[in-house]
């Protein structure tokens, strides 16, 4: 059984829940804010808006410059952070707990009163578009890039990717539209972790947090379940300089909601998440030599989610280590997992918790990460009784209604020359340049 | 500034097979971790054998006496634990991180590995396509591969010249007894330095749980290896040099780098702190004056890679193809120079101070960071005890100081640059810099 510090929690007049979490194992704190939108509510053509958008609120507040912001909160040692996910995002800021006062409503300023300078978004649509030149360079990067379009299509948020076209087109006004219409305290989670906690309920900090009046104007966008695949569809990205194939296969999966999910979630560990401890690794690395790494795993929204395998041989190796890959698929698909494979996954599982849990900054990632899917701690504080009591029927059920799919999505970056042929045995192959748009 | 008080209970001891032990009890999770460092890294190896450490590191999950091979791996993840190796230039790590009831288990796997390691040619032949595989993963980064040529260059005839990575035709080649003779000569347990750091019941159990374990092993016949003395004399090169590579990558880049003294020499410290005054965050003179303020270079960045005997202080620049790489470099070296002619401010050490509290505050809630932090201060910088007296050290620094290093090791004499540049230039992009290029001038004038 794991067991949270304890904590207090309280929904303000705003709306806002705000979780306090006193820890005083170091003099640290730690601010974390999750507001329940991310890129699947990006508008169709203009995809990074809300990266755009979170990466602009950190240059500076309403009463200071991008630069006068900075140097205030760097001259304390504190630090921001941020993630942009699908269906969320956070900001959030490290600090000394007796730096605290200076840097809590520092930050809040920066959460509820952003600046949204013109030509600081200039700078960031320079600096983002140079990432995604750089990118060219990359071939796990360009797998990345064309395996989501690929298996979800442009309909699905999911299946739009970043570009620099689409960077180009935004501009402050969409900007300062997107955040006010879905920055706001309702269904937004806040949680403060550390030894800085003043009082009973924060006293100061929870008025300043309950002043942020913001109305959202529309409802974010939830992924709806990806369809499935009626044929197997294979794109070459065609890069001349590489001596390697990169591979990204997948097909649809269930979202974090769906019953079943943690069943799932040990079939994975066997079949490729779980490292030297899984099928892949064994066959395709440990026995064969054939790769550096190999990897399965399921990316999962509330609603949708998608499997993949990732890795990269070289070149020649393409058709073996392609045909090695779905033959441990199949055979993992037609006969399940073992007794003895399901009770390391599940000690794993049980295990591996302990860490997740380290420290104030995986806690309050651990508790916005319950929040955004309607759980309670008790998820986390019972889930080795959870996981105990999963047994080899379920997770073979799981892997017959979600690890048996007769069709994938295959992405395989290389030179054609050298691997058109060898992909041809798979399927339809349709081949584009590297520079070619996903 | 205040001390950090976790810090003061860590404990060593040196066993009688002169292996020592550095233990330190973190609560907070009831997790531990293990780290074993050996002494020894790509910095020992010669012409025929490069790769050969990094090599070997890969041939430690293997199989042992009484663990098969992967079994390392396996069993500490089955447990809920991850495990992982790494080869530097003079150190070859070992980490395990475990729940804390498996603290034994972790102990016995790395003796086990440490005692009776098994190499045999089918499983040696299969590795090697692993690490072969792991090479040409590196050299699909055109960065990376005209980056390991200014290496070359940087370090001249020096050991570090070549990385970690090695020389694929001597990867190709390595044999079991080469192998064997590595591992007969650099993995001894008086050449290694045992990291325990984690919730368990008391430091003293755990130095006695060690002393059964690691403790347990022999030291092969023979004296405790010792590095060649022309790794020490031919360190600190003098001299310069310039490199233009053409490269399959969008960005023009520019790099910067300038000789750095030994992680073990007094002005390490300095130089790290100037690094952070210099390129580290928004507030970061470069990013401030390069990026934000005169519009030259998209990103502005800094390093300092201090090993045993010496080491590297790169600046870089990324920029748009319109930009002329001469004006990135002379407003990257202005930078330095300015802290050369006009050292720093009180509110940038106080800056520094801040931050490197932070970050220390912040690696102080995960074992495994605090484990590694200890194991690389021991092995590479001499002591661990100088990582864990940072904080006081840093507070002894003054600007006079900073500058001094600073005049010391970043001259013109000894700056060697690298120059990227894109094979491809996208006309329309090229003029599209130029026209944003003219209106920003004209809209500053």
């Amino acid at each position: 059984m794991y067991t949270f510090p304890s904590m207090t929690r309280a929904t303000l007049s705003n709306g806002l829940q705000v979780i306090w979490v006193p820890d005083r194992e170091q003099r640290a704190m730690t601010i974390a804010l999750q507001i329940p939108v991310g890129e699947f509510s990006d508008p169709v053509s203009l995809e990074g808006l809300t990266e755009l958008t979170v990466s602009l609120m950190q240059k500076g507040t309403a009463s200071l410059s991008s630069e006068q912001f900075s140097d205030r909160l760097e001259q304390t040692g504190a630090t921001l952070f941020a993630e942009t996910g699908d269906e969320h995002v956070v900001l959030g800021c490290k600090m000394l707990s007796h730096h605290a006062d200076a840097v809590v409503p520092l930050f809040w300023e920066m959460a509820c009163s952003p600046r949204f300078d013109e030509s600081e978004l200039a700078r960031l649509k320079r600096e983002l578009i140079t990432a995604l030149q750089a990118e060219m360079s990359d071939p796990n990067a360009l797998a990345n890039k064309h395996f989501f379009p690929l298996l979800c299509g442009k309909n699905h948020p999911a299946g739009r990717v970043h570009a620099i076209e689409s960077i180009k087109r935004i501009g402050i006004a969409d900007i300062r539209s997107f955040y006010s219409r879905y920055f706001s305290p309702e269904e937004s989670v806040l949680v403060v972790a550390g030894d800085a906690i003043g009082g009973e309920g924060g006293g100061t900090w929870q008025s300043l947090f309950a002043k942020w009046s913001a109305k959202r104007g529309a409802v974010p966008c939830i992924g709806e379940p990806i369809p499935a695949l009626s044929e197997t569809s294979i794109k070459l990205v065609d890069k001349q300089d590489i001596t390697q194939t990169y591979f990204m296969i997948g097909h649809p999966a269930p979202g974090e909601l769906t019953p079943g999910r943690n069943a799932l979630a040990l079939a994975n560990y066997i079949l490729g998440g779980g490292n030297f401890s899984s099928r892949l690794m064994e066959r395709v690395r440990s026995d064969k030599g054939k790769t550096y790494g190999i990897s399965s795993q399921i990316m999962c929204n509330r609603n949708c989610g998608i499997f993949m395998i990732s890795t990269a041989t070289l070149s020649s190796q393409t058709a073996e280590v392609l045909t090695t890959i779905f033959d441990v698929y199949r055979e993992f698909s037609a006969k399940g997992v073992t007794d003895a494979e399901l009770a390391k996954a599940k000690e794993f599982a049980i295990g591996n918790m302990a860490f997740q849990l380290e420290g104030i900054g995986n806690i309050a990632e651990k508790l916005l990460w319950l929040s955004l899917y309607g759980r309670e701690t008790a998820y986390i504080e019972h889930f080795d009784k959870t996981i105990a009591a999963i047994g080899k029927d379920a997770v073979n059920e799981a892997v017959t209604a979600y690890l048996s799919s007769k069709h994938c999505a295959v992405v395989a970056v290389g030179k054609k020359e050298e691997i058109g042929s060898q992909l041809s045995g798979f399927g339809k192959v349709m081949t584009v340049n590297f520079r070619a748009a996903p | 500034m205040e001390k950090d008080s976790l810090l003061s209970s860590v404990a060593d001891v040196v066993l009688d097979n002169g292996l020592k032990v550095i233990c330190l009890k973190k609560t907070g999770a009831p997790i531990v971790s293990v780290q074993v460092w050996y002494k020894t890294g790509s910095v020992n190896e010669r012409g025929g054998i490069h790769g050969i450490s990094h090599f070997f590191e890969h041939m430690m999950f293997r199989g042992s006496k009484n663990v098969k091979s992967e079994e390392h791996a396996r069993r500490i993840n089955d447990v809920g634990g991850h495990c992982n190796a790494f080869t530097a230039e003079d150190v070859t790590a070992y980490l395990n991180s475990v729940p804390r009831n498996y603290l034994d288990m972790a102990l016995e796997l790395e003796t086990d590995r440490m005692r009776d390691l098994s190499i045999t040619g089918d499983v040696l032949e299969t590795e090697r396509k692993v690490i072969v595989e792991e090479y040409q993963g590196y050299m699909n980064n055109p960065l990376t591969k005209a980056f390991l040529e200014f290496r070359k260059v940087f370090y001249g005839d020096h050991p570090y010249s070549t990385g970690p990575l090695g020389d694929l035709e001597d990867i190709r080649s390595v044999s079991i007894e080469d192998c064997l003779k590595y591992y007969r000569t650099w993995y001894r347990p008086d050449n290694a330095v045992a990291v325990v750091v984690g919730d368990f019941d008391s430091t003293d159990a755990v130095v006695d749980r060690v002393r059964v374990t690691l403790g347990s092993v022999a030291n092969q016949t023979g004296e405790k290896p010792t590095q060649d003395n022309s790794i020490k004399q031919t360190a600190l090169r003098q001299g310069n040099s310039r490199m233009e590579r053409r490269v399959e990558f969008d960005v023009p880049f520019l790099i910067l780098g300038y000789p750095a003294p030994s992680a073990r020499d007094v002005d390490a410290l300095p130089l790290e702190i100037l690094q952070v005054i210099i390129s580290q965050g928004e507030t970061g003179r470069m990013h401030r004056e390069i990026v934000r303020r005169k519009s030259i270079a998209v990103m502005v960045g800094g390093i300092n890679q201090c090993l045993k005997w010496s080491g590297m202080t790169l600046f870089f620049g990324v920029f748009t193809p319109d930009v002329a790489v001469g004006r990135v470099e002379r407003a990257l070296v202005e930078q330095i120079e300015s802290i050369k002619r006009s050292g720093v401010t009180r509110e940038e050490m106080e800056k520094v101070r801040n931050a490197t509290l932070t970050n220390r505050i912040f690696e102080l809630y995960s074992a495994e960071q605090i484990c590694q932090r200890l194991g690389y201060s021991e092995t590479v910088e001499g002591d661990y005890k100088n990582w864990v007296r940072r904080l006081d050290a840093l507070e002894r620094l003054d600007s006079d100081a900073l500058v001094a290093a600073a005049r010391k090791y970043w001259d013109e004499s000894n700056r060697h640059t690298l120059y990227l540049k894109p094979k491809k230039i996208k006309p329309l992009y090229f003029l599209a810099g130029l026209a944003r290029r003219l209106f920003h001038r004209k809209g500053r004038a």
